[in-house]
């Protein structure tokens, strides 16, 4: 049909709609209550979670059996060996490495002057004094774990806790009489602890792999980064929901939003709902100290 | 002022009707024109002569609605113009939003059309009618008001790639339902 011949049809639209979507003056103020409602709900259950039975996997091992929360600092005495009363200011921040996938910092500071540090698997290393001598504690040795160990542990805990085993997963999707399958891989680093949670999307159809890679760092792609780079995880994937709800209502099929975004070649919102899907796992991801645990 | 008030200034054959109409709605009637013309100039000219339109038909007519009356003579004025002033020349949102539409209507070489595309005007109503309220607006100010994918998200307050993935499905959803109704056997 030509366009002359589109025209001839479009002129016969009821002119009510017409009318309805001339005076259309955006969202009414009760859908945007309700999208407000939405995120209020979820910012409820967040908190419900952050102090609930999940608390655990967004907190931060001392490596004493302390454990604490991301956010304010918190405030607590040591007594050393010698019985000096210390008072330690703990201070779980979230810094961006990049900025969809944060890199963790366990920053315990005694008041005023001196440094304690922790590895990235936030054991404690060392304590030193404002003249750069180590007074407290003597480091816990850290347990020495072999790659394979720690990979079965890796394996172990992402079956447990999301059943998703490293290597990958796929989701069959039946979209407009096809199925897709979207296959979502996820890698483990070096030392069998996660590093990148999907490091690549696969969207196949009728068993041809077309193919939609995703380098990790190209998850920050179409996202707020000046908004993000300030968020805590958990803000962050609150924030990340949010957006998928208001875009696309709840209840929308993100499998379908994947494959309608990949169709259109729109690489921008391809990576965004990857990143949707990667943080939104990755909010449940234990961290690496919970990983070590389960030795001990 | 209320429409029905506009309407009845230019029954009263009053030029306070004119100004009226423009001060309610000519940035809307603009929009209309400048998605088809792109022409601030041819623009400008077609409002006015929809401004003269008006005032040569009301009355006897007596629309029941000012801004769909206004809206559709504008449309038509600027179609025309359209049609004059480009013979292949490619406009920017008329065209990409009619050429998006193109492909959810049968193909017809021979144009008895008038009939069938009134049959055709029947089904779009009545999928129309089956939208909710926003899924509606949102084809329409596509579709017939020619409103940019930028400047349709920002009427929905929403990103320019949701406007266009619902565009997306709405297209789907209308050739589906074309489909069922046999238009395309």
């Amino acid at each position: 049909m030509n366009k002359q011949q589109l025209c001839l049809v479009l002129d016969q639209i009821d002119p009510r709609y017409l009318d309805e979507a001339a005076g259309y003056r955006g969202r009414s103020p009760k859908r945007a209550a309700r999208a407000l409602l939405i995120a209020a709900v979820i910012l409820l259950l967040g908190a419900i979670f952050s102090v609930g039975a999940f608390s655990a996997f967004r907190s931060v091992s001392l490596g004493y059996g302390e454990f604490i929360r991301p956010g304010a600092p918190t405030y607590k005495k040591h007594t050393l060996a010698d019985g000096t009363a210390l008072n330690l200011t703990y201070s779980h921040s979230t810094k961006p490495k990049t900025e969809v996938a944060y890199q963790p910092t366990y920053d315990v500071y005694l008041h005023g002057q001196d440094e304690y540090h922790f590895d990235t698997r936030g054991q404690l290393l060392s304590f030193y004094n404002n003249d750069r001598s180590l007074i407290f504690p003597q480091p816990e040795p850290i347990q020495e774990i072999t790659r394979d160990r720690a990979l079965e542990i890796a394996k172990e805990h992402l079956e447990a806790f999301y059943g998703i085993p490293p290597g990958y997963r796929q989701d069959r999707c039946d979209y407009n009489n096809e199925s897709y399958f979207i296959t979502y891989t996820r890698s483990l680093g070096q030392n069998g602890f996660i590093e990148g949670d999907y490091a690549a999307v696969f969207i196949q159809n009728n068993g041809i792999l077309n193919g939609s890679k995703a380098p990790k760092p190209d998850l920050t792609e179409g996202l707020d980064l000046s908004k993000i780079a300030t968020l805590s995880p958990e803000d962050l994937e609150t924030y990340v929901k949010d957006q998928i709800i208001f875009q696309y209502g709840e209840g929308s099929c993100l499998a379908c939003d994947l494959i309608d975004a990949y169709l259109q070649k729109d690489e921008e919102e391809t990576v965004q709902l990857i990143a949707y899907t990667y943080v939104n796992i990755r909010g449940r991801v234990p961290t690496e100290m919970e990983f070590i645990y389960p030795l001990e | 002022m209320e429409d029905q008030k506009i309407i009845a200034l230019f029954f009263a054959r009053s030029e306070q009707s004119i100004t009226e109409t423009a001060n309610k709605y000519g940035a809307l009637c603009r929009q209309v024109a400048n998605n088809i013309l792109a022409d601030p100039r041819d623009t400008e000219e077609c409002v006015n002569d929809a401004y003269l339109g008006l005032w040569n038909s009301i009355p006897p007519q007596k629309p029941r609605s000012l801004p769909g009356y206004l809206c559709r003579t504008v449309r038509n004025l600027a179609l025309k113009k359209y049609r004059a002033n480009t013979a292949q020349k490619r406009n920017s949102n008329f065209d990409l939003s009619l050429e998006e539409l193109e492909n959810c209507f049968p193909a017809r070489t021979s144009v008895e059309e008038t009939v069938e595309a009134a049959e055709l005007a029947r089904y779009l109503n009545q999928f129309l009618a089956g939208l909710d309220r926003e899924s509606r607006v949102l084809f329409l100010r596509r579709y017939w008001y020619s409103d940019s994918v930028r400047d349709l998200a920002a009427l929905f307050r929403t990103t320019e790639n949701t406007v266009t993935v619902r565009l997306f499905r709405l297209r789907e959803k209308l050739k589906k339902f074309l489909e069922q109704k046999g238009v395309f056997q």
